[in-house]
C-alpha cells in the first residue's frame, strides 16, 4: 500500500489561448493539507480539473492512492471526495434529495450518514427545501456535504471558502483540521492565503501553468514572515512584475 | 458496469422530478382527447363511422410518432446532455465512482424509458378512450395489433433521440441543437418523400413501420431488413455519441 495520496507525473493541458499547465510533476503524501496556491488564470482549477478526471490531459497521468485517473478512473475516485470551480446540486432537489442521489455511489452512506454531512455543515435545518433557492453559502456548505459525505481518504478542494461568511469560514477551517486529524488527506486551492497558511501543512505555487515551488508551511514561515510573503517572493522570482 | 445502477436509478429520479414529464403527460392526454372528439363529431356530424375500437389507438399513434413523441424525445434527451452541461451539474454526476460510459448508458436507458412510458401511457389511454366510445367493435386481435404497432414503434423513435443525443455532444447550446434536431427530422421526412427508393435507410420513415407489423401479408423480409438498419444505426449513433461524450473536458 502506497504512502502516497496524489502522484502527478509530467501533467500536462495547453489551451488554444497558450493559457493551462504544463510539466506538472507532483507527490502529496497521505495525511498531508495541502494548499495549491497561484494567481488568476495560473491553472490550478484546470489542474484540479484532470486531477478529478473532468478534463483529458494533453499528456501525463495522476494516480489516487496508486490508482490511474486516466486508467482506472473508478478505482482512483472510490476515496476522492471533491468541489470543482463551484459547488453545484440539483436545484429542482431539496438538500436531503441531492445527497441522497450522491449516496447511491458509496455502499456505506445510509440516511444517517446524510444527516450527519448535514449537521456538521449547518444545513440540517435546511434539509427539505430546494437547492434553487439557497444562498451562495448555503449551497457552498451543500457542496462540502456532498463532497465529505463517503467518508473519502482524500479531498479536492477548489476554493472551498467561496460565498462562506466568517462563522462558516471557521466551521470550515475546524472541519479541515479535525479530519485531517482523523486522516483525510486534503488538496486545497484558495485565494484567501492566510487562511491557507493556517490551515495548510505543505504549500505548493503554481505561476504562468507552471509549478515553481513546493515548501513545508513550517520551513515557509521559519524564512518569511507571512505565507503572503512568501507567495509574492516566488511570484516575482518567477517573472511577475 | 460499476456505479451504472446508481447512476441510472439518480437519472430517472431526475426525469420524473422535472415538469417535462408532466407536460407530455398532459399533451399526450391531449392528443388522444382531440382524436376522439374528432372521431365522435364526424360519426354524429356525417353518419360515418371513421374508426372502431381498436383501431382508434392506431389513428393517434399515426399522429402522435410524428408529433409529440419525438418533440419531448428532443426535449429530453438536450436536457440529459447540454442542460447538464450548462449548468455545471454533469461534474458533479462524472466526479464519482462511475465510468463515463456508465453514466452515458445510464442516460441513454433513460431516454428509451421515457419514450416507451410515454408510447404505453398512449396506448392505454387511447384504448381506454375507444373501448368507451365504440365498445361494440372491439376485439382480442385488434387489442394485439395495437400492443404490436406501439412496440414496433419505439425502435425507430429511440434510434432518432440517438441521433438527438450525438448531436447534443456535438454542439454545445441546448437551442441550437433543438434546431438542429427539427431540422434534420424535417429534412429525412422530405429525403424520404423526394428519393423513395432510399427511404428505408431513414429512421423518420419507419416511423410507421409498425404497419409492416399488423398487416394481415406480413413481408418478413422487409421486416427483417428495417430491422437491421435500425440495428446499425443505433449502434453507430450510439457509440458516436459515447465517443464524444467520453472525450468532452467538463
Amino acid at each position: 500500500m502506497t504512502n502516497k495520496a496524489i502522484e502527478i507525473t509530467d501533467l500536462a493541458k495547453v489551451y488554444t489561448n497558450g493559457r493551462g499547465i504544463s510539466d506538472l510533476n507532483l507527490v502529496v503524501d497521505q495525511g498531508d493539507i495541502f494548499g495549491f496556491l497561484g494567481p488568476n488564470g495560473a491553472g490550478k482549477t484546470t489542474a484540479m480539473k484532470m486531477m478529478t478526471g473532468l478534463m483529458k490531459p494533453d499528456r501525463g497521468d495522476v494516480k489516487i492512492f496508486g490508482a490511474s485517473i486516466t486508467e482506472d478512473y473508478v478505482n482512483a475516485m472510490k476515496h476522492v471526495g471533491c468541489i470543482i470551480e463551484t459547488a453545484e446540486s440539483y436545484p429542482y432537489l431539496t438538500a436531503n434529495e441531492n445527497l441522497k442521489l450522491f449516496a447511491r455511489y458509496y455502499p456505506g452512506v445510509d440516511q444517517r450518514r446524510i444527516d450527519e454531512c448535514l449537521q456538521i455543515t449547518g444545513m440540517l435545518k435546511y434539509k427539505n427545501e430546494k437547492s434553487k433557492k439557497f444562498s451562495l453559502g448555503m449551497k457552498q456548505r451543500l457542496g462540502v456535504a456532498a463532497a465529505i459525505l463517503s467518508k473519502p481518504k482524500l479531498l479536492i478542494l477548489d476554493e472551498p471558502l467561496n460565498g462562506l461568511d466568517v462563522e462558516g469560514m471557521l466551521d470550515m477551517r475546524k472541519m479541515i483540521k479535525r479530519l485531517a486529524e482523523e486522516g483525510t488527506t486534503f488538496f486545497i486551492s484558495s485565494h484567501l492565503i492566510h487562511d491557507v497558511e493556517l490551515t495548510c501543512t505543505r504549500i505548493g505555487v503554481v505561476y504562468g501553468g507552471k509549478l515553481v515551488n513546493v515548501e513545508y508551511t513550517r520551513n515557509i514561515l521559519t524564512n518569511y514572515s507571512s505565507l503572503e510573503n512568501y507567495f509574492v517572493s516566488e511570484v516575482d522570482r518567477n517573472g511577475r512584475v | 458496469m460499476a456505479g451504472f445502477k446508481a447512476a441510472f436509478v439518480n437519472e430517472s429520479i431526475k426525469l420524473l422530478k422535472k415538469k417535462k414529464i408532466i407536460a407530455a403527460a398532459v399533451l399526450s392526454i391531449f392528443a388522444v382527447l382531440i382524436g376522439q372528439i374528432a372521431v365522435t363529431a364526424i360519426k354524429h356530424g356525417f353518419g360515418l363511422r371513421v374508426v372502431g375500437s381498436t383501431e382508434f389507438p392506431l389513428v393517434v399513434l399515426s399522429g402522435f410518432t410524428y408529433t409529440i413523441l419525438p418533440l419531448f424525445a428532443i426535449f429530453v434527451a438536450i436536457d440529459m446532455f447540454n442542460g447538464e452541461f450548462s449548468s455545471n451539474t454533469m461534474k458533479i454526476t462524472l466526479a464519482r465512482p462511475v465510468s463515463r460510459f456508465g453514466v452515458f448508458s445510464a442516460k441513454v436507458l433513460n431516454l428509451a424509458l421515457f419514450i416507451a412510458a410515454n408510447l404505453l401511457f398512449v396506448m392505454i389511454i387511447a384504448l381506454l378512450a375507444g373501448f368507451i366510445f365504440n365498445p361494440s367493435s372491439a376485439s382480442l386481435s385488434g387489442i394485439v395489433s395495437v400492443v404490436l404497432s406501439y412496440a414496433a414503434t419505439f425502435f425507430p423513435v429511440f434510434v432518432f433521440a440517438l441521433l438527438v443525443v450525438l448531436l447534443s455532444n456535438i454542439i454545445r447550446g441546448g437551442l441550437a441543437v433543438f434546431f438542429l434536431s427539427i431540422m434534420v427530422y424535417i429534412g429525412f421526412n422530405f429525403i424520404g418523400i423526394v428519393f423513395s427508393n432510399y427511404s428505408s435507410f431513414l429512421m423518420t420513415s419507419m416511423f410507421d413501420w409498425y404497419t409492416l407489423w399488423i398487416s394481415e401479408t406480413a413481408n418478413v423480409f422487409k421486416i427483417f431488413r428495417q430491422i437491421l438498419i435500425l440495428f446499425g444505426c443505433g449502434i453507430m449513433l450510439f457509440t458516436a455519441g459515447y465517443y464524444l461524450f467520453d472525450r468532452k473536458d467538463v
